[in-house]
């Protein structure tokens, strides 16, 4: 089988155009391997060969990205790269986010397919398209050479259209990619020996990737309800009726407020429910079941609570991915503070 | 989104059915509803019957608002 042609991209100080006071290098390209390059084209030797290496200062990407990209598009586009390697960028955060633009825009503008090498930490790694595999290396340059000979690897599967293993085997950062394959044991008995390794003390690893939320420290208690002002936010569906503003029954993209002075408690003609769920209709028969409104009215009426804040906070939580449900949280925290709420009712289905 | 609210400095009482998924996700004062689908409510007691157990439901997630905690903290109505 023939070799196919790796384009690879390096920053100034690697390319060896100079350290930062070559940050501002513009994008150059050069026939054959170059720097880490070198080491790269004999590791793939036999499968593929570099072919030509782009440069370009890491400040210019940084400052200028979509002209400098551009540049930098139209350089590989022209070295005729069966794929472009990226990097290793290690620990250096404007190489990696440099390393995962040009691998993203290659892939995407280009259709040629990319891989590059970086830290797990370093924010390119956060950055990149699912579509983008970003090899794991060390931190600083001094593994190089494992780095190298991990990326060499993938390259060549890469280049090849070989399938890529798990990400744990290969040495890449999780893709997000679920593939379904047949394993010879079944769930109860992974799960038992796995239970069984925890128990003699030996690693295991959980098939099931748990993942880790931030904590948040409580907010300190309300001194004296009776002079607070409360709100009511809800993520339990429930809407004006006939849904003027489309909240989606499921991932909903919004969230709504609703004018709640003046009312006693929420009337089902007013109020309708569209969580997808569970089943509404004890809600939609009467809304105060998500939303106790008359409760509260009572208890601002017997002076329990300072006041009821006039504004109805509501959205469908709803399989919410937790990015978007940050979002509105950070969203409607901000009204929150701005109109002087000093705590709240959060009612969740 | 109780998180973000709680984040600046407003304690949220987080009515749930579910607690495990708010004590998994690290809400701080979480209160137990009735029920998914009736979450302070009973659709099978008279509406007079309903109403005084929503009131005594409300008065106990309000009160949480109150408690000083530390860690994620499931609270009942008395």
């Amino acid at each position: 089988m023939s070799t196919f042609r790796i384009v690879h991209y390096l920053n100034q100080f690697f390319g060896g155009l100079g350290g930062e006071e070559k940050a501002d290098a513009a994008p150059t390209l050069r026939a054959g391997p170059i720097g880490p390059g070198v080491l790269l084209h004999d590791l793939c030797r036999g499968q593929a060969e570099v072919a030509a290496t782009v440069t370009c200062g890491d400040n210019r990407m940084a400052e200028h990205p979509a002209e400098t990209l551009r540049a930098v598009l139209d350089l590989v586009r022209e070295a005729k790269p069966d794929l472009l390697v990226a990097g290793p960028a290690f620990g250096s955060g404007r190489y990696g986010l440099a390393c995962a633009a040009v691998c993203s825009a290659a892939r995407q503008e280009l259709g040629v397919p990319a891989v590059t090498a970086m830290s797990p930490d370093n924010p390119g790694a956060e950055s990149r398209g699912a579509h983008v595999i970003v090899a794991i290396s060390g931190p600083t340059a001094s593994t190089m050479k494992a780095d190298l000979e991990r990326l060499a690897r993938l390259a060549v599967k890469i280049g090849r259209r070989e399938p890529l293993g798990a990400a744990d085997d290969e040495g890449y950062l999780p893709s997000g990619r679920r593939v379904n394959e047949f394993g010879t044991k079944t769930g109860a008995e992974r799960m038992v020996e796995m239970l069984l390794r925890k128990v003699r003390g030996e690693p295991f690893a959980s098939e099931v990737v748990v993942p880790a939320f931030e904590p948040v420290p409580p907010a300190p208690p309300v001194r004296d309800l009776s002079t607070a002002t409360l709100a009511v936010v809800t993520t339990s569906g429930l809407v004006g009726a006939g849904n003027p503003g489309g909240v989606e029954s499921w991932r909903a993209t919004k969230w709504e407020k609703y004018d709640i002075s003046g009312l006693s408690e929420l009337s089902p003609d007013a109020f309708t429910c569209v969580h997808g769920g569970y089943d509404t209709r004890h809600i939609r028969a009467n809304p105060n079941r998500a939303v106790p409104l008359d409760a509260l009215r009572a208890s601002e009426r017997e002076g329990r609570i300072g006041r009821l804040h006039d504004v109805l906070y509501t959205t469908v939580g709803n399989v919410m991915p937790v990015l978007r449900a940050s979002q509105f949280g950070r969203e409607i925290a901000a009204e929150l503070r701005s109109a002087g709420v000093e705590a709240a009712i959060f009612t969740a289905t | 989104m109780a998180k973000e609210i709680e984040r600046v400095g407003i304690p949220v009482a987080f009515c749930t059915a579910i607690p495990a998924v708010p004590l998994s996700v690290g809400v701080s004062r979480i209160f137990q509803g009735k029920a998914v689908t009736c979450l302070l409510g009973d659709a099978s007691l008279p509406a007079e019957a309903e109403r005084s157990l929503r009131a005594r439901l409300t008065a106990g997630a309000l009160a949480t608002l109150t408690r000083e905690v530390n860690e994620p903290t499931l609270f009942r109505a008395d």
